[in-house]
C-alpha cells in the first residue's frame, strides 16, 4: 500500500514537471523553432529576389504552396527591426513559422482585401502589440515586386472567431465590390485563447517598384 | 517508479546516477525534440485564424 501510494506521488510529480516543461516549450521553444524558420526564409527569399530583379508590381500574381513564404512585413510602430517573413495558409503549421496570409483573400497590392493572421503569444509573439496600432501607423509589405505602404485606417475591432466578413473583398461588407486594396491583419484576443479575434485594417497608399527600393 | 528503475539500473549508486540523469535526459529530449512540437500544432491554444 505504501509503495502504491508513494508510485502514484511520484507520477503526479513528474506529471507537474512535464506540464512546467511544456509551458517553458510553448513560452520560448515555439519561438525558437519561428526564428530558426524566419532565418531560414529571410535567405530564401533574399536569393530568390536577388535572382529575379526588375519584376513589375504585378510580378506578385503567380501560384503559392501552403506554408510557402512570399513577402515581409514590417510594422515600424512595433520596433525598427520587427519584420517578419509572410507564409502561405493559416493552419497551426503555418502560423507556426509567420504570420500567414490567409487563402482566397487577395494578395499584396491588389484591389479586395490582403488578410494575414498572426500569433498573439507563441511562435515569436509576432502579433503580441496588435491591439496597441492606430490611425495612420504604417505598415509595410515586401514582396519580390517591391514594397506596398499601407496605412491603418481605424481602431482595432473585436470580432467573433467565425465573422468572415472582416475577410471579404470589401472588409466587413461582404458581396460588395471592392476599391481600394486594403490589408487586415488579425490575431487572437484575449492572448492564448481562441474566444475572440483582434482585427486592424489598413489601406494602400503607396507603392514602390524593387527597382526604387533598390534590392532592400 | 523511480525505486523500481534504480533498482533496475546495473552498476554501484555512483554509476547508477549518471545512468538516471542520463535517462532523465533522454526523456526530456524527446518530450522537447518530438513530442511538444506536435502537442503544439494540436492543441488549441492561441488560435488566430478566422473562419
Amino acid at each position: 500500500m505504501r509503495s502504491f501510494l508513494r508510485g502514484i506521488g511520484e507520477l503526479l510529480v513528474t506529471c507537474g514537471v512535464v506540464v512546467a516543461l511544456f509551458m517553458a516549450y510553448m513560452f520560448w521553444g515555439t519561438g525558437l523553432r519561428e526564428s530558426d524558420a524566419q532565418h531560414r526564409f529571410a535567405g530564401e527569399l533574399g536569393r530568390q529576389w536577388g535572382a529575379a530583379p526588375g519584376l513589375a508590381l504585378a510580378g506578385d500574381a503567380g501560384p503559392l504552396a501552403l506554408g510557402q513564404p512570399f513577402a515581409f512585413i514590417r510594422i515600424p510602430a512595433f520596433g525598427r527591426t520587427w519584420r517578419f517573413a509572410v507564409v502561405q495558409g493559416t493552419g497551426t503549421a503555418q502560423l507556426a513559422l509567420g504570420p500567414g496570409h490567409v487563402p482566397g483573400t487577395q494578395r499584396p497590392g491588389q484591389v479586395g482585401n490582403f488578410a494575414v493572421a498572426g500569433h498573439r503569444v507563441t511562435a515569436g509573439n509576432p502579433f503580441w502589440s496588435l491591439p496597441t496600432l492606430k490611425p495612420g501607423n504604417k505598415v509595410f509589405i515586401d514582396t519580390i515586386a517591391g514594397t506596398y505602404e499601407y496605412q491603418v485606417n481605424a481602431r482595432p475591432v473585436w470580432v467573433w472567431p467565425g465573422d468572415t466578413a472582416v475577410l471579404a473583398p470589401a472588409p466587413g461588407f461582404p458581396g460588395q465590390q471592392p476599391r481600394r486594396a486594403w490589408i487586415t491583419l488579425i490575431t487572437c484576443d484575449p492572448a492564448w485563447s481562441g474566444t475572440s479575434r483582434v482585427i486592424v485594417t489598413g489601406v494602400l497608399i503607396k507603392r514602390i517598384p524593387r527597382a526604387a527600393t533598390n534590392g532592400s | 517508479m523511480y525505486l523500481w528503475i534504480w533498482l533496475r539500473l546495473p552498476g554501484g549508486s555512483r554509476v547508477r546516477t549518471v545512468e538516471l540523469t542520463l535517462v532523465l535526459l533522454a526523456v526530456a529530449a524527446l518530450l522537447w525534440l518530438v513530442v511538444f512540437p506536435w502537442a503544439s500544432l494540436h492543441l488549441p491554444v492561441d488560435q488566430a485564424g478566422i473562419g
